[in-house]
């Protein structure tokens, strides 16, 4: 059945209002949270045709067994303990000293993917994922 | 709309200018600060132009420009701390070449990174290199590193290609196999290594590798704003494929 276009400008308009959002957010949120002595990580999301790639630095995390990584539907949540704690003294305008302990991100999917069939490969304080899409590709034959 | 340069000291003679800025892995910059920190080099100048954000940096509680020049010996190093915003890129960086050129640089060299989609499988970045107006380019051979022979680059380190191109000002860029958009310290060794030669100092890059990870994390926020001009200036071209050879 043939989509309603409609619905798909609605669908695109969706998704760069959120967008956008993210965008509002990553300006004025600051990349740290005293209260949660929790850092957020620099994280990139790439999308191929069946896949949703994810990648996350994650310097100072060295073993897999400190690292969680919890998905949903469209959502991944990345949850990451340091091998040290990172001391930041009088700095900013917070002028106090802070420790951080951990990474705590929650990355939004521009597409919904299956949990089930996802890769994941730390290497050297990187975390990549493979999420594959949801939305089934079907194979049209070529006469 | 000029670039404001106060020069607390006279820049050296025929100077070799590292050019250390925001681009790529944030390898230029973490290779000029390094160069500094270990070299013990002096600031010398400041720039400051309306081309720039309204930004003031602190360091020991002493206000400073984010862009500034050090200097020891025959060496230079020009950093920002800054992201250079795409509308002023091209004017900034061709004031700042104009100013090497002023000052009778003997050469500048850019150092940057070349994103390479796979470096989370790459132990040992290589390095290549790019020159201009340099008798023929001997220095990339001298150096051991592989000529870039074809690519697309885009970016600060193009504009000072571009400019080195008109003008007579002769310039060596080296490029690390890098993050695109993670500070990559690893690179930036590499590349510092290569340079060694060059810049006829001894440079030892273990305190660099010690210091990786406290790097990555604490350049995570100047990455990010990195990341957002590199998106804008169309930095993902250079995984394009070359298109003149069909």
């Amino acid at each position: 059945m043939e989509e309603d276009p409609f619905d798909l400008i609605e669908r695109r308009m969706a998704r760069l209002e959120k967008k956008m959002e993210e965008m509002v957010e990553q300006v004025f949120q600051p990349s740290w949270d005293i209260g949660a002595e929790s850092l957020e990580p620099l994280y990139d999301v790439e999308e191929t045709d069946g896949e949703i790639l994810v990648s996350v630095d994650l310097p100072r995390v060295e073993r897999k067994e400190d690292l969680e990584v919890n998905c949903t539907g469209n959502l991944v949540e990345i949850r990451a303990n340091l091998c040290h704690p990172v001391s930041f003294r009088r700095w900013g305008t917070v002028q106090r000293e802070a420790d951080f302990k951990c990474y705590r991100k929650l990355i939004p999917l521009p597409e919904e993917v299956d949990p089930e069939g996802a890769e994941a490969k730390f290497k050297d304080g990187m975390l990549t994922l493979r999420l594959p899409k949801k939305t089934k590709r079907h194979k049209i034959k070529v006469l | 709309m000029d670039l404001e340069i106060t020069e607390t000291e006279s820049p050296p003679q025929d100077a070799k200018v590292i050019i250390g800025v925001p681009d790529s892995g944030l390898v230029g910059l973490i290779s000029a600060s390094f160069l500094i920190d270990q070299l013990e080099m002096k600031e010398i100048a400041s720039f400051d132009s309306d081309l720039f954000p309204p930004v003031v940096v602190l360091h020991d509680g002493v206000p400073k420009s984010p862009m500034r020049a050090y200097a020891k010996d025959d060496l230079m190093v020009l950093i920002s701390e800054s992201a250079i915003k795409l509308t002023t890129m091209r004017k900034v960086m061709r004031q700042v070449l104009s100013w090497i050129q002023d000052i009778d640089g003997s050469i500048s060299v850019g150092l940057t990174g070349a994103p390479a989609p796979n470096r989370m499988d790459i132990d040992t970045p290589k390095v290549y290199g790019v020159s201009v107006n340099m008798n023929g380019g001997e220095t990339i051979d001298d150096l051991g590193v592989d000529r870039l022979q074809e690519a697309m680059l885009a970016g600060p380190y193009a504009m000072v290609l571009e400019y080195a191109r008109r003008t007579k000002l002769p310039n060596l860029t080296l490029l690390a196999q890098s993050h695109l958009k993670y500070p990559d310290p690893g690179a930036a060794a590499e590349i510092l290594k290569v340079s060694s030669g060059f810049l006829g100092k001894e440079l030892d890059v273990q305190p660099l590798m010690e210091k990786a990870d406290e790097i990555r994390l604490k350049m995570r926020d100047l990455m990010r704003n990195t990341q957002k001009v590199m998106k804008d200036s169309g930095k993902e071209r250079e995984y394009e494929l070359p298109s003149m050879y069909v």
